[in-house]
């Protein structure tokens, strides 16, 4: 009789869990397809490639920028000035230190080979910055899909909090709305877009926004814990939307990804030897990328 | 009472399973291999967005925006 319950229950655990992960499995598939299409509207181009390797850091693109004001819901009258920037940042690759080399913020992007020249590769971050009044944080594991944003606040090389934005479009300007959390308080953002000439402004996604039905943002957070459970195997965070537009809860969004094998010390010895840098960082779908040797002429060595 | 007795065990089986699981999924520690010195380098997001420093916005575009929308609405 013992044995016969056991089974039963091992049998009814077994069935299950196998159709709860077939259900998360073909959800993730359906929705990855259309997610990651959106990030590589935003993926950095062959044509945005300069000509030589960079000596100092420049910006390529932002992802969005403005100020407005941070209100605790709980307290009205404890209320922030927010100002806000994100985006990313061509560095020269001799300055991604050993901890920076597989950040989920480093993208590596190489030219094409041609018969004159072979293949060079640029580093490129994802950061930002927030200001909450005086206070200066700077903004890591950034995701960005045009509509919508997540991000870790750092203070002083620490964890403090996170952000998540939503774009809205009222009286055909662009407000950024969300939440973020900082020590533990919540806060509900509003920013203002400022204009900028380095902003990306994707014309298909810009109309879409356009037409996306006045519904009112829902203030989600998303946690530090969830974001680097997330960026942990490669994946982003992604605020979907509803069929009405209005933004749903943030999910971790993982691509195909291929494994690959770690950095090291090693390798990493040869390459600084060679007078290199290696750097891995992750690819348009955010999965991890297979680390490169790149050396201060910009191309790649083995 | 047994079967009880044998749903909690299954219980308690299956916490452990997936208490083993999640300490094998925890990354290795960072620590740098000994012998080799520890050098201490800004970390590139920090220089990236000392960078992004140089163009964030000061806020008085924000009271033109609004003069704009207000004008706007009300013409």
């Amino acid at each position: 009789m013992d044995r016969r319950v056991l089974f039963t229950a091992f049998a009814i655990l077994f069935l299950v869990t196998t159709i709860l992960a077939l259900d998360i499995n073909n959800t993730r598939l359906t929705n990855a397809v259309a997610i990651i299409s959106k990030w590589k509207a935003i993926a950095i181009s062959y044509l945005d490639l300069p000509k030589t390797v960079p000596t100092t850091s420049s910006i390529q693109a932002l992802f969005f920028t403005g100020t407005g004001i941070a209100v605790n819901p709980d307290d009205k009258l404890d209320f922030k000035y927010a100002t806000v920037i994100a985006g990313r940042v061509l560095v020269p690759s001799s300055s991604v230190s050993e901890n920076s080399s597989d950040s989920p913020d480093l993208e590596v992007k190489c030219s094409v080979p041609t018969t004159s020249s072979n293949a060079k590769c640029f580093t490129f971050v994802r950061a930002g910055l927030l200001y909450l009044d005086k206070d200066r944080y700077t903004l890591r594991k950034v995701d960005f899909d045009n509509e919508s944003a997540t991000a870790v606040l750092y203070s002083n090389g620490t964890e403090v909090g996170s952000l998540s934005l939503i774009k809205v479009v009222k009286m055909g300007r662009i407000i950024w709305a969300g939440t973020v959390t900082v020590h533990n308080l919540n806060y509900y953002l509003y920013i203002l877009g400022a204009n900028n000439s380095l902003l990306i402004t994707g014309t298909e996604i810009q109309s879409k926004v356009e037409n996306i039905k006045a519904c009112g943002p829902k203030l989600l957070s998303v946690n530090v814990t969830e974001i680097a459970n997330c960026k942990k195997n490669g994946g982003r965070i992604y605020i979907g939307r509803s069929e009405d537009g209005c933004p749903m809860a943030p999910t971790c969004v993982t691509a195909n990804c291929t494994k690959v094998s770690a950095i090291s010390v090693q390798d990493r010895i040869d390459c600084v030897s060679k007078g290199g840098t290696m750097v891995a960082g992750v690819d348009d779908d955010g999965c991890p990328a297979s680390p490169k040797c790149v050396l201060a002429s910009g191309e790649t060595e083995g | 009472m047994k079967t009880f007795i044998a749903i909690v065990a299954l219980l308690l089986a299956a916490a452990m399973l997936f208490g083993c699981t999640q300490n094998a999924q925890q990354p290795p520690s960072q620590q740098p291999p000994q012998g080799q010195p520890q050098v201490t380098i800004t970390p590139v997001e920090d220089i990236a967005a000392q960078q992004l420093e140089s163009e964030l916005p000061s806020g008085y575009e924000n009271l033109a925006n609004l003069d704009d929308m207000l004008f706007d609405a009300t013409s």
